[in-house]
């Protein structure tokens, strides 16, 4: 992949690099705030104060500033989902028309604290499984049914919500920033159907671990 | 099993021809037939309104023994002593341990869905993907599950709960819940 | 002579330590079937009556689960021997051969109670029989019957939610298991209203009969969504039955009240769901409307009542159709109307018991007055008694029309006194003859009576007894079905492993190979028993064989003594001679060389 450095490896909108001129303008002490603003925004979310504060230093409106400050962010994020290493990452930043002093700082934000950006990153998708916790139960009686046998598997799925926590904690960067909010289902279940379902996911299991699977795998590793 | 003294008065009405006539008896034990085993085609029921006072509360008794006698799981023998107790016509006694039969099970299943429950997993279904890129940074590349739980949520329909599972997650789910079969298979098995 | 006394002394010693080593065992044993023994008993001599019967007691709850002996004796006598007698039947029944009754175990003899207790621990079960051993007792029951039913629902296939009926699964024998809870709902039960039954006791009102016979629904009907009809007649019987257990004491007044659930309760389901209301509205309204109050008696000024709330009957039935829509207004008119005929209640109870008071008072006034006039009659009784009397005797007394003569007088009444007399004599003779006649008859009809009581009676003895009779059977039929349903249910267990009758047979040889191994191993104990008394008595042979034998060597040592010393001196002497010659020839040889 570093067949063709100092070249752009990233497609970005035409505004979008737009923004990022503003940012690339700057003086490096300027830059550095940019980049501590950046910073602060993704771990603790906007801090508008900030931006006005500097934007009247530097004598821009404070929503460009703003959008240049987004589009950094946004830079380092499709740069990670792109999963370019930090020499691709200079190169794109040369392409850019950042300077070297600006390079360097960047790509030192990349490396470093890119963990934050990997975990953090958001959208819509299924809660992820966490844990299932089950026991077996017989139900002997009811109010409305005196003398019954009813057996059931009652259990917990406790599913992962993947979407984004707004405020992680700093404390907790390295093990992942994002404290994840987990949501519990109670759930119940036949016999019948416990086995059923079990064989179902167990086919899927083996499934994942067939051969085919394992040739496609690795078709397109 | 208890029955209140209203309900026994009104047994002994049911069973006694000098108070309700065959044909009134036979269309209480029809209504009870609809009412207590397809209880939806309760609004077909058509039994002679403006009957005696009496019939009313025999219609209401027979529906009471009937119900109190699923619900405690009395057996016909019982049910007919405590009839016999009532004075109860013999051929009218075995009409009633009749209906008996022909209703408890339906009865009782119908008895046993009363009640608070939690949403019930009916069935499963799964995808396997190949994720090779995401938008979600959380996800690293690789086979992922898809799995939905289809479950029935007592009077509010079906509901799906659909979540995502790596390969590793996907033993672990499936190797509690084969632990929880294994030990049912056990259980079943002593 | 002594040595087989001593012999015997050791048997005698060794036969009670055996005992003792016996009595050990059954304690150990015996502890561990759940006895509680204190350490201080060792020997069965210790036992007290109360824990011999719970030795045997526990021992046989072991051998035979399910059995229902106590464990403690009762206090009264009678009791106590019927347990005994039990007991002692269970006993007899394992196959226990020797002599046993209840005084066995309440008057109990160590012999015996160690007999019995020895033969109940050989058929305690071993420990490697306890796991094959069928667990009793209603948790286990519990657990086999869950693996029957989760058995039997593993041997079905699963089912797709939509293919099944109400998520419920039917077996083929009629059984079912619920496997969906779509169609589940929760427990709401709305107030259903019943007519109350007419008895003699119990008269309603021509009114509100009118209004059960024409505006009651059948509870079906009055039910809106048919999910509510179980739980509102499971509802109604328990509504009724706390009813009648508050009122308990006066049973009548509660039969005189309608099937109604109490307020609160109504006005709490209300609250939650509202559904209900309608019936319930429609009870209302019947209640104001048409005043079908289930009182036996009627309140006294009903006019108050209908010309309060004039509304017709038939405005029942829109009732429901615009409740929506003037809901609010209609409850707030409805509790209005609600609190003016609370109101009215209260000012008609106030004048009720006004004229309860009343009542009351009149009536003590009014019996006064009868006291009064029969007090009054009194005296004119007498009066008239005393004017009869006067008549009767102005009869007898001379006509002031005769000669005035006191003799005619006289003549008359002997001649009625005679004539009365007469009359009376054979008044008497009649009434002789009819009574004789009477009292045969009276008291061959009182034997015919006694004859028939007693017949009677011992019909009524028959009848009950046969009852008790039927009823035993009945039971017994229930029982045995019962048993029969379990025996069939094993017997189908039984029948799925073909390998347990090999099985047994394989236990039936091993324990006939035991039981002659048994056999060999006592005639060997025989033996040695015998060889034991051999040698015994031999011993004794020989010690006296000993004595007889020493004595005689003695004797024989003596006179040997005697003639030994004089070979002795004689072969010394001899040697002497010898030495002598042997010098001689020594002396004579040196010469020589």
């Amino acid at each position: 992949m570093s067949g063709l450095p100092r070249t752009m490896q990233l497609f970005l909108t035409d505004s979008h690099k737009q923004h990022l001129e503003l940012v690339s303008k700057q003086d490096i002490s300027v830059f550095r705030e940019v980049c501590q603003i950046a910073l602060d925004f993704v771990r603790n979310g906007p801090n508008l104060k900030a931006i006005v504060a500097l934007s009247q230093e530097i004598e821009v409106p404070p929503q460009s500033l703003r959008l240049a400050i987004e589009g950094l962010i946004k830079l380092l994020i499709e740069s990670f989902k792109n999963k370019l290493s930090s020499e691709d990452f200079t190169g794109s930043l040369q392409a850019l028309g950042f300077r070297e002093e600006q390079q360097d700082l960047l790509t030192k934000l990349y490396t470093e604290e890119g963990k934050i950006l990997n975990v953090v990153g958001g959208s819509v998708t299924p809660p992820h499984f966490h844990n299932l916790d089950w026991r077996f139960e017989v139900q002997v009686a009811s109010r409305s049914l005196l003398h019954q046998l009813t057996p059931l598997i009652t259990m917990k799925l406790s599913l992962k919500d993947g979407e984004t926590a707004p405020k992680g904690k700093e404390s907790d960067s390295d093990s992942g920033a994002k404290k994840p909010s987990l949501q519990d289902h109670i759930l119940q279940i036949d016999p019948v159907g416990l086995l059923h379902i079990t064989g179902i996911l167990e086919q899927a299991l083996a499934e994942g671990s067939s051969r085919h699977c394992r040739r496609v795998q690795h078709s397109l590793e | 099993m208890e029955i209140s003294n209203q309900v026994s008065e009104g047994l002994k009405v049911l069973g006694s021809p000098s108070k309700i006539d065959d044909d009134l008896f036979r269309s209480y034990l029809e209504a009870a037939v609809i009412s207590l085993s397809s209880a939806e085609k309760m609004s077909e029921i058509k039994i002679n309104s403006t009957a005696e006072v009496d019939g009313k509360v025999a219609y209401a008794s027979l529906l009471v023994v009937m119900v109190e006698a699923a619900r405690h799981d009395v057996d016909s023998t019982s049910l007919a002593s405590i009839l016999e107790e009532k004075r109860f016509d013999p051929p009218r006694l075995d009409k009633v341990l009749k209906l008996y039969s022909v209703v408890k099970h339906k009865l009782q299943a119908q008895l046993s869905g009363i009640g608070s429950f939690p949403p019930h997993v009916v069935d499963a279904t799964w995808k396997l993907d190949y994720v090779i890129k995401s938008d979600n940074l959380e996800y690293k590349s690789g086979p992922q599950y898809l799995v939905n739980l289809l479950t029935e949520v007592p009077g509010g329909g079906e509901k799906k709960i659909q979540f995502a599972c790596t390969m590793e997650e996907m033993q672990d789910l499936v190797g509690k819940l084969r632990e929880a079969a294994k030990l049912m298979e056990k259980v079943a098995n002593v | 002579m002594i040595p087989r006394t001593i012999c015997g002394n050791v048997d005698v010693q060794q036969n009670s330590s055996d005992m003792e080593e016996v009595d050990k065992i059954i304690i150990h044993s015996l502890r561990q079937v759940g006895c509680d023994i204190e350490d201080e008993i060792e020997s069965l001599q210790q036992f007290t009556t109360e824990l011999v019967v719970e030795a045997t007691v526990r021992c046989l709850r072991v051998i035979q689960p399910g059995l229902t002996l106590p464990v403690s004796l009762p206090s009264s006598m009678s009791a106590r021997f019927r347990i005994g007698a039990e007991i002692a039947q269970v006993c007899s029944d394992l196959g226990y051969g020797g002599d046993v009754g209840y005084q066995t175990f309440l008057y109990s003899s160590v012999t015996d109670i160690r007999k019995v207790l020895i033969f109940l621990i050989e058929k305690l079960p071993k420990e490697s029989e306890k796991v094959v051993e069928v667990p009793s007792g209603k948790a286990a029951l519990l657990q086999q019957s869950l693996s029957d039913l989760l058995r039997k629902q593993f041997n079905t296939p699963w089912i797709p939610n939509y293919c099944k009926n109400k998520g419920i699964r039917w077996f083929k024998d009629g059984s079912w298991s619920r496997e969906g809870y779509l169609h589940c709902h929760q427990f709401y039960s709305c107030p259903l209203v019943v007519p109350p039954v007419t008895t003699k006791k119990l008269e309603i009102t021509e009114k509100s009969k009118d209004y059960y016979k024409m505006h009651t629904p059948y509870i079906t009907e009055q039910i809106k969504n048919s999910n509510e009809l179980v739980p509102s007649l499971i509802q109604l019987n328990a509504n009724s039955l706390t009813l009648e257990q508050l009122h308990s004491e006066k049973d009548s007044s509660v039969l005189m009240k309608p099937w109604l659930p109490s307020l609160e309760k109504t006005s709490k389901l209300m609250s939650s769901k509202d559904e209900p209301l309608e019936p319930y509205a429609r009870s209302l309204v019947g209640l104001s409307g048409k005043k079908p109050i289930p009182r036996p008696r009627p309140p006294p000024k009903p006019k108050h009542l209908t010309e309060e709330t004039p509304s017709p009957p038939k405005s029942t039935e829109e009732v429901p159709a615009d409740k929506e829509k003037t809901h609010d207004e209609e409850e707030k008119d409805s509790e209005k109307s609600i609190e003016n005929l609370k109101q009215k209640m209260e000012d008609m109870k106030i004048s009720f018991e006004d004229l309860r008071n009343e009542v009351k008072t009149l009536k003590v006034k009014a019996s006064q007055a009868m006291e009064e006039l029969r007090e009054e009659e009194k005296p004119c009784q007498e009066v008239e008694e005393r004017l009869a009397l006067w008549r009767r005797t102005q009869e007898i007394l001379p006509r002031p029309g005769s000669d005035g003569l006191a003799g005619e007088g006289v003549e008359r009444l002997k001649s009625m006194a005679d004539g009365s007399a007469r009359r009376l004599l054979s008044l008497a003779s009649a009434w002789d003859e009819h009574r004789t006649a009477l009292l045969s008859e009276y008291r061959h009809l009182r034997e015919h009576d006694t004859n028939r009581t007693s017949e009677a009676q011992r019909q009524a003895e028959l009848l009950r007894s046969l009852r008790e009779k039927t009823r035993e059977v009945m039971e017994e039929v229930r029982e045995k079905e019962q048993i029969r349903k379990q025996l069939t249910t094993e017997r189908e267990k039984v029948n799925k492993d073909v390998g347990r009758s090999a099985y047994t047979r394989r236990i039936m040889e091993i324990i006939g190979n035991i039981r002659k191994q048994n056999e060999d191993i006592d005639k060997v104990l025989k033996d040695t028993k015998e060889v034991q008394k051999e040698i015994n008595q031999l011993t004794g042979r020989l010690d006296r064989s000993f004595t007889v034998a020493d004595e005689l060597i003695f004797r024989i040592q003596t006179e040997e003594a005697k003639s030994v010393a004089s070979n002795l001196e004689r072969i010394t002497a001899d040697l002497r001679q010898m030495r002598q010659e042997s010098a001689a020839l020594a002396a004579r040889l040196e010469r020589k060389s």
